[in-house]
């Protein structure tokens, strides 16, 4: 999200980097087709990326993100896709009325995708040097020469060690990590302006997936690409995101810069996401935070808020009334809820502020 | 790599491709595969070289020879009419080698094609084409293919395309099948999200990974093709006489059933061998190329 006040955006972990809006997306809505009905997978979304910057989006599985990410590049099937409403504008260009040869020339210099399983991301079949390549003679009009030379710096640039013998592999001959990279590698092979990672390193072990991250932001920083980082762990966004947005039952129910976000977040389902991430402070044996029940399905959503029947504070309203997204600050922090959590708030701020906005509410 | 190389050995260039043909085939086939990859290594041997062999004419009737015994004069024995069964077989495995081979490319290509659209694109296209593939599937191929023969001639080129077009629904429904599952496959989509075209998606991202399976359903295919090719000369309507097949040879075999059983038995057990070697060598070949089979 783009900040008002520049001066608090310099605050976060984008350095001031934060420039000119790079994707504005308002009110998207879609809907699926599936056997057992029409599925609202993306309800009334609205948010906006700007240049340099990170957003990242957080929510349970099934909770809308990956579809919302490929309506956002167009990858949707058409004879799936019951309807796509609202606006995603990309530098200033409206993506939905676009034909397909137009967005065939937008996918790959525009924008990219990192998938989430480097295992299926890679064709089998396929030298690397061929996958590579591809995309660079097909937008940038290299020649095969050229995209090999570029392919091969590519490889280094994602730190691939021997990158030159390495080209010529098939993807099995690479480890989970290093295919992770490779799709990274061509991801960015022609210099992305938005690049939008889903969930990059959920397949991945655990002690890979931080050299991904941190090879990410790098890249991005970098590059000063605009992205998305989609991921089910608030843990993975804190540090690197410069604005969060949690997303449950295909609608945002918070979103804010990630410092506020966990300074003052207003969502229980934000408080939900945040306390079950397992703490290295906490005693041993511990039990884990889960959140009880399953997020809802999607097919007929039931009125008022989506979160209600798993939400230790839901009063009667909210299972009648969708509560609408309201402003918590002026600084870009948006939540939907009416009875929104009140965390014990860092110094330097009035809590009896907080207090009173609430039963202002 | 399985072996480690000891440093002081310098292989020679005659080594290093043993080991790499090592290598890509000779994990885990055993010896029966080898066995019929050998018996079809002759056929096809015969069929390209029947002229330069050192065999005697096929069509040519020596009627002192007549339904002479194996091991007489004759190395297999000779027919009703004199000829020598060894040199009618040889010049006959190029029948069933080139119309295996034609027909099962047509029905490769043409069925390969269709399946790989439908699967691809789905949708009113999909649903028709199946549904006049079913009917084609549903007629009795016989009388199908005894239809199209009478068409269209009786030249070893018109039988080829004939058998080749019974062909075209098995093999299109292979194709659909794998690509299917090949375009759910998240590298389809990683190349659309990169900006590929269909075109490009088609032949880039789904070909190489259909024609595996493909092309090794061909080799069983080709058994099936030799077995309807002997069936329509078995009915004599398949290339014409003086020209040797081995269907042909069964068929005239069986008026000496009673007196002269080889006449008839030893092209059967050719063309057994030759069918039982395409469908094991293809069935290996399958299992190591199928996607579920190999979790490639």
């Amino acid at each position: 999200m783009r900040q008002p006040d520049n001066s608090k955006a310099g605050t976060q972990q984008g350095d001031g980097l934060a420039g000119k809006e790079l994707l504005r997306v308002n009110n998207l809505t879609v809907r699926l087709n599936s056997t057992a009905g029409l599925v609202h997978a993306v309800e009334d979304v609205s948010f906006s990326v700007g240049e340099g910057e990170t957003l990242g989006i957080v929510g349970e599985s099934g909770s809308g993100k990956s579809v919302m990410a490929r309506s956002l590049m167009s990858l949707l099937p058409k004879r799936a896709t019951a309807l796509r409403q609202g606006s995603i504008r990309l530098s200033g260009r409206e993506i939905a009325s676009l034909t397909e040869r137009e967005l065939q020339k937008l996918r790959g210099p525009a924008m990219a995708m990192i998938f989430q399983d480097p295992m299926t991301a890679l064709n089998p079949v396929l030298r690397l040097s061929v996958q590579l390549s591809e995309p660079l003679q097909q937008h940038l009009g290299m020649n095969r020469q050229q995209a090999r030379m570029r392919a091969i710096e590519l490889l280094e640039a994602v730190g691939i060690p021997d990158a030159v013998n390495r080209i010529d592999q098939y993807p099995h001959q690479l480890s989970g990590g290093m295919r992770q990279r490779v799709v990274i590698a061509i991801a960015l092979s022609c210099n992305p302006g938005l690049l939008i990672a889903d969930e990059p390193t959920t397949a991945l072990d655990v002690t890979v997936q931080k050299q991904i991250l941190d090879l990410l932001s790098t890249l991005q920083r970098e590059r000063r690409m605009g992205m998305l980082l989609i991921t089910h762990d608030l843990g993975v966004v804190a540090s690197r995101a410069d604005n969060i947005a949690v997303m449950y039952a295909g609608r945002l129910v918070e979103i804010a810069p990630a410092r506020t976000l966990f300074k003052f977040m207003q969502h229980p389902y934000t408080e939900a996401l945040f306390n079950s991430i397992p703490r290295i402070s906490d005693p041993s044996h511990t039990r884990l935070q889960a959140i009880p029940g399953r997020p809802p399905q999607l097919v007929k959503p039931a009125p008022g808020c989506a979160f209600a029947p798993r939400c230790p504070y839901a009063q009667q309203r909210c299972h009648r009334e969708r509560p609408p997204m309201v402003k918590a600050d002026d600084a870009g922090h948006l939540h939907a809820c009416f009875y929104p959590v009140i965390r014990p708030v860092a110094a330097g701020v009035d809590p009896s502020a907080l207090m009173q906005k609430r039963s202002g509410q | 790599m399985l072996h480690k190389r000891t440093p002081q050995k310098i292989e020679s260039r005659a080594q290093n491709f043993a080991r790499a043909l090592q290598q890509v085939f000779g994990r885990g086939f055993g010896p029966g595969f080898w066995l019929a990859s050998f018996w079809l290594f002759v056929v096809a041997f015969c069929a390209l070289f029947a002229d330069w062999l050192p065999v005697r004419d096929p069509i040519d009737p020596v009627i002192a020879n007549r339904l002479n015994g194996p091991f007489t004069s004759n190395i297999l024995g000779a027919d009703g009419l004199g000829r020598d069964i060894l040199a009618r077989l040889v010049h006959g495995a190029r029948v069933s080698v080139v119309i295996g081979l034609t027909a099962v490319s047509i029905g490769m290509i043409i069925g390969g094609a269709l399946g790989v659209l439908a699967g691809y694109f789905r949708g009113h296209f999909e649903r028709a084409l199946m549904a006049v593939l079913d009917i084609i599937l549903a007629f009795p191929w016989l009388v199908l293919l005894l239809a199209l023969v009478a068409f269209i001639g009786q030249s070893l080129f018109a039988i080829s395309v004939a058998i080749g077009f019974l062909w075209i629904p098995a093999y299109a429904r292979v194709a659909r099948a794998n690509t299917l599952s090949v375009v759910q496959r998240e590298y389809v989509l990683a190349a659309k999200a990169m900006g590929a075209s269909t075109p490009r998606i088609l032949i880039r991202e789904v070909l190489p990974n259909v024609i595996l399976p493909v092309l090794a359903y061909g080799l069983v295919a080709m058994g099936l093709v030799i077995i309807v090719e002997s069936a329509l000369a078995f009915l004599g309507l398949s290339v014409e006489a003086p020209q040797p097949t081995w269907g042909g040879m069964i068929s005239e075999g069986k008026r000496h059933l009673a007196t002269a059983v080889h006449v008839a038995v030893i092209p059967s057990v050719t063309m057994f061998l030759t069918v039982l070697s395409l469908n094991f060598v293809g069935d290996r070949l399958r299992s190591r190329f199928d996607v579920r089979e190999s979790n490639l």
